[in-house]
């Protein structure tokens, strides 16, 4: 079944001479349950992409299906609601709340849709990311790696359609890089969950289910494995 | 609490500092607010005790009404309380006054004593008819002497025409045709004699009780209503939604048409068609009537009273005031915190917030910081207005004898009013703030450093910073430049302060130097004129000034001398324009000044007093004005204004102004002085001053001026008020008026130097705000600074130069706008009396300092916060 469908997305910054093509007519869908890595070099676009994917910043051209809806049909509000409950987004350098603790931040994004969780579904989270033992510490307490699994939990608490990626690992150790690229597998093996990653790792890119190679806004390869 | 909320408290929390100075800053404001509105509806309310103070809490008055229609009166849903006097009838007393020849003997009921306007000046109420109260202008006006435990019968009766038609109060003494005070058309009936017991003094009695034509003294004595029989005055008070019909209920009370009898009083122009029909209806009425329009107006309809309406307008513009100083503080405060939060909505935003639940959180904190500083302000602001008028009733005690006094009220209406503005202007504060942050989009969050947009251009710092002040120069430099518009916000605020205080504290100067020309034009303390009838009386005012206290004095009496022939100096006549005509009259006040200040006079010009029969001493030196109109100026120079030398005779006639009785006068000049006696000294026209033999043999008059020295005023006027008792005369004591002037404008001082400093406040508390924010947010660049190698001593210096760059740039602006701004009040206020205009100087050195201690305080305080951070700490914290 198709969750993600990307056609002819092109985004253009500046205008005339300053005119950088970022992205230029990408295409692509995606399966429910896929795990594809999007790799490529600095500048290549693959963060542009993965904005557009996640409906934080609007194409120049071109349209985004999720869940077979065209993402940019809707006003800001609407796609701000579209995202806290279809999108989970996680970034490079975790952007968490730092006056929130661990439970708080990723309860976050049901809150903002006046939901909450049971206690059980968020322990058997908690434990999941091996943060049960540190429920109430704040981001300033906690390793890279943990605060990391923390926007981690934040992003999956809502059952997300898809989780976006954004270099996840790009500010941790090897170690740590390791654990959570393990808990994404996890989770996307386990819970079946649909996982659009950025990584410039070769090494962390293989253990997706395919490879999305971007070069000067295109998709030069793509690689199944 | 949802989570977002929750996030809202958290971080009010982190930020205490701010959170506490913002809710001062909003606290601020809304009992400045309540503090004038408190103060307008305590003036209003003291205005409307007043009244009702002085003509009783009635709002309107039916005489004589049979007391079966008093009954269905109590009985209305519309009506208060009722009061009852009774009329008793009238005696003739012994009056000086021809056309008051009475006593209009009253009996008052327990109530009506207590709510007209029966105002005890000596002894007690009555309490039974044997006893009776009399008025103080019996015996000021009427002359008949009665005094409290005087026993006197009265042979009161009913008061009738010729034609035997009874009269009351509201009736004039009536005479015999047209010449009036001759014989009287009127007289006292049906008698009987009876005796009562004088057991108090009133002051006369308000209008609606004896109105000032009326024809009696109001005597009072007590009844009680269950004895009353046959007509009554009735005065009624309205319940509060009655009185707003007060007008259109007494139509119907009078049996006439209420709609032209409405308008009319409601001050609408009618036809003259209009006012014939209404004149007609009022003829018919059943009763006669009076109102007191004037607290009907003031308890409905309040600003119908033009002075009221002025206020009203004052207490808006202030208001309005208020409200944009401190949206345009307090705003800044939110900026701030937004735009220190700016990460953390884009990363909310990313997650999935709605713009409008971003702009919810924000009027959330809005809402928050209002529920502290609002219900504080309103307290604060009462507590301020309370105060005020304790003071206020200190400073003007004096100044109105009439026994006006402010009273403090607490209103509704000025809660209201507070909080409804404090809502407006934390949400306007907000509004923008709101927007901004639902604006941020999820990226700005993923980009580190959104917020700060530098453009190199603007960046460039003359070369000299540096060359001056070193790198730690140019760095402060490039930070103003960078957070301009931060900056802008603090520049502006202290701006607005520094020109309000220079502005005000020059116009508080003006004022009192104003009072103080004033105290030094007159060389007197008491001056008294009077216009005496007999040689009695001249005696009597003579010898006040042998009374203790008097160091010296001068008599002065004058008249005029019409001569013929132009003897006007030729500068004078030149420099006002004049073309004199060599045979018009022209005119010369002579004077005398008592022969002991006439002495001292002469003795100072080295003449000798005994030689100076028909001799006088020429003073016409005087500041002439004249008035250009083409340039809008008033010139003026000191010069004589006749030509009169010394040896010259002035021959004309004075005129006596009563009689119109012309006598010869005929004086040798035998000197010409610039110097005048004693107590003329502000006297501006020219006078020939003689001895008092000499002026009595060539003028008649009956008035005088008596001009004291002394140094305890207030009980020289004492002993004169007794010494001249029952006359009549004029006493103008100046120091109290200097006295009442002085408290006039320290209490308008107060009021304007109250207001600055409210308002410079709300400044700080913005100032504080920006000052500690922006040290805050430059909290890695500072830690970069120093991990390079930037010394202690490097760094104070750059952030006092920092200081000394806002602190110049904001004093820049701010005292010459102040410095305009003082002339402006200048122009319009004392630049017709021709006194040079004065530089505020003082004020503007306090602002100067004011401006960089404040600064370098609050420089201070944060520098001493970021002192201790870490640097390593700050750096690695950014990332989180």
């Amino acid at each position: 079944m198709e969750i993600l469908r990307v056609e002819n997305l092109t985004k253009i910054y500046g205008k005339d001479a300053a005119q950088v093509v970022a992205l230029d007519h990408v295409s692509f869908s995606v399966e429910k349950g896929e795990f594809v890595a999007i790799v490529g070099e600095s500048g290549s676009g693959k963060s542009t992409l993965l904005h557009l994917i996640g409906g934080v910043d609007r194409p120049t051209d071109g349209k985004v299906f999720i869940d077979g809806k065209d993402i940019f049909s809707f006003d800001d509000d609407k796609l701000a609601i579209f995202r806290r409950r279809q999108v989970g987004l996680i970034y490079q350098f975790y952007n968490l709340i730092p006056i929130l603790n661990v439970e708080e931040n990723i309860m976050l994004p049901l809150s903002l849709d006046n939901r909450t969780v049971d206690k059980e579904t968020l322990d058997n989270l908690l434990k999941m990311l091996g943060l049960d033992n540190r429920r109430t510490h704040l981001p300033n307490e906690l390793s890279g790696g943990q605060q990391q699994r923390t926007s981690i939990g934040r992003a999956l608490v809502t059952n997300p359609t898809l989780i976006l990626a954004d270099e996840p690992t790009g500010n941790l150790d090897s170690k740590s890089s390791d654990e959570i690229v393990a808990l994404l597998k996890k989770s996307n093996k386990e819970l079946g969950q649909t996982i659009i990653m950025i990584t410039h790792n070769p090494e962390i890119a293989k253990i997706a289910d395919r490879v999305i190679k971007i070069e000067d806004g295109r998709i030069a390869r793509e690689v199944s494995l | 609490m949802s989570l977002l909320n929750k996030l809202t408290v958290k971080n009010l929390k982190l930020n205490k500092k701010r959170t506490i100075v913002t809710i001062v800053g909003i606290m601020l404001s809304v009992a400045l607010i309540t503090a004038v509105a408190s103060v307008y509806a305590s003036g209003l309310q003291s205005l409307i005790n007043y009244e009702m103070n002085e003509k009783g809490a009635s709002h309107v008055v039916f005489y004589n009404m049979p007391l079966a229609e008093v009954k269905t009166l109590e009985n209305n849903r519309s009506v208060d309380t009722i009061n009852l006097t009774e009329n008793l009838g009238y005696a003739s007393v012994d009056s000086k006054n021809k056309d008051k020849p009475y006593i209009c003997l009253k009996g008052f009921t327990k109530g009506s004593l207590e709510n007209l306007s029966v105002k005890l000046v000596d002894g007690r109420l009555p309490e039974n008819d044997t006893e009776i109260l009399i008025p103080t202008h019996l015996k000021t006006n009427g002359r008949v002497t009665l005094a409290v435990g005087d026993e006197v019968t009265f042979d009161v009766g009913k008061r009738v025409t010729v034609e035997g038609v009874e009269l009351n109060q509201q009736d004039p003494f009536q005479w015999q045709g047209a010449d009036e005070g001759e014989t009287p058309a009127e007289h006292i009936a049906e008698t009987v004699s009876r005796t009562y017991t004088v057991v108090g003094l009133i002051e006369r009695p308000a209008t609606n009780i004896e109105p000032y034509f009326a024809s009696g003294y109001t005597v009072i004595t007590r009844v009680d209503e269950s004895e009353m029989s046959g007509n009554a005055d009735v005065y009624v008070r309205f319940t509060k939604s009655g009185v707003k019909n007060a007008y259109k209920f007494t139509a119907n009370m009078l049996g006439i048409d209420d709609k032209l009898f409405t308008r009319v009083y409601r001050g609408e122009t009618l036809t003259d068609e209009e006012l014939l029909r209404l004149s007609d209806e009022v003829g018919k009425a059943k009763y006669n009537f009076d109102f007191n329009s004037h607290l009907i107006t003031l308890e409905t309809d309040p600003l119908g009273i033009s002075a009221v309406t002025t206020l009203a307008y004052a207490v808006m513009i202030v208001i309005a005031i208020i409200v944009v100083t401190s949206v345009f503080c307090i705003k800044n405060s939110f900026d701030i915190s937004i735009t220190e939060k700016i990460r953390q909505y884009g990363m909310l935003r990313s997650i999935g917030a709605t713009k409008k639940q971003i702009r919810k959180n924000v009027f959330f904190e809005a809402t928050l910081l209002g529920a502290f500083g609002v219900p504080l302000g309103i307290v604060l602001g009462f507590l301020a207005s309370y105060i005020l008028i304790i003071v206020s009733n200190l400073l003007i005690a004096d100044s109105f004898a009439l026994g006006f006094s402010l009273s403090f009220v607490f209103s509704w209406t000025a809660v209201l009013a507070a909080v409804l503005l404090g809502i407006v202007t934390i949400y306007f504060s907000a509004f923008r703030s709101a927007v901004k942050a639902a604006k941020v989009t999820p990226l700005d969050s993923v980009r580190n450093s959104a917020n700060i947009q530098v453009k190199s251009k603007k960046l460039s710092s003359p070369k000299i910073i540096k060359r001056l002040f070193g790198m730690g120069g140019e760095i402060s430099y490039k930070n103003l430049k960078r957070n301009r518009s931060k900056y802008r916000t603090t520049v502006i605020s202290i701006v607005v302060s520094v020109v309000v205080f220079i502005s005000l504290s020059a116009f508080m100067s003006m004022a009192f130097d104003e009072v103080d020309r004033e105290i030094e034009r007159t060389d007197y303390n008491i001056s008294v004129s009077a216009t005496y009838a007999d040689s009695e009386e001249y005696q009597k005012l003579l010898d006040t000034v042998s009374l203790d206290y008097v160091q010296d004095f001068s008599v002065v009496r004058t008249a005029e001398i019409e001569f013929i022939g132009n003897h006007y100096n030729k500068e004078y006549s030149d420099w006002i324009q004049l073309m004199p005509d060599e045979n018009g009259p022209q005119y010369i006040s002579v004077a005398s000044v008592g022969d002991k200040q006439f002495a001292k006079y002469c003795a100072s010009l080295g003449l000798d007093p005994i030689k100076m029969e028909n001799k006088a001493i020429l003073c016409d030196y005087t500041t002439v004005k004249k008035y250009d109109e083409s340039s809008n100026k008033t010139d003026k120079k000191y010069m004589r204004v006749f030509d009169f030398k010394n040896k010259d005779t002035v021959i004309g006639l004075t005129e006596n102004a009563l009689t119109e009785n012309k006598i010869n006068a005929q004086v040798e000049i035998a000197a010409v002085s610039e110097n005048k006696p004693f107590g003329l000294k502000n006297w501006s026209s020219p006078f020939l001053f003689v001895s008092d033999e000499t002026f009595n043999g060539m003028a008649e008059t009956t008035y005088v001026n008596i001009y004291y020295k002394t140094d305890n005023s207030d009980k020289l006027q004492d002993e004169i008020e007794v010494q001249l008792n029952e006359m009549n005369y004029n006493l103008n004591n100046i120091d109290e008026r200097f006295r009442q002037m002085n408290n006039l404008y320290t209490l308008i001082g107060i009021f304007l130097y109250g207001f600055i400093i409210v308002i410079s406040l709300i400044g700080v508390t913005n100032i504080f705000n920006t000052i500690t924010t922006n040290m805050e947010l430059r909290k890695p660049e500072f830690a970069m600074l120093r991990s390079v190698g930037m010394t202690n001593r490097e760094f104070n210096r750059m952030i006092r130069l920092e200081s000394l760059f806002m602190g110049t740039r904001a004093l820049v602006f701010g005292i010459p706008i102040g410095i305009l701004l003082s002339y402006a009040i200048y122009h319009f206020l004392t630049e017709e009396s021709g006194d040079p205009y004065k530089l505020p100087a003082l004020a503007i050195l306090i602002a100067v300092a004011a401006v960089f201690v404040l600064i370098s305080l609050i420089m201070a305080y944060s520098m001493g916060k970021i002192k201790k951070q870490n640097t390593i700490e700050t750096i690695r914290n950014e990332n989180i």
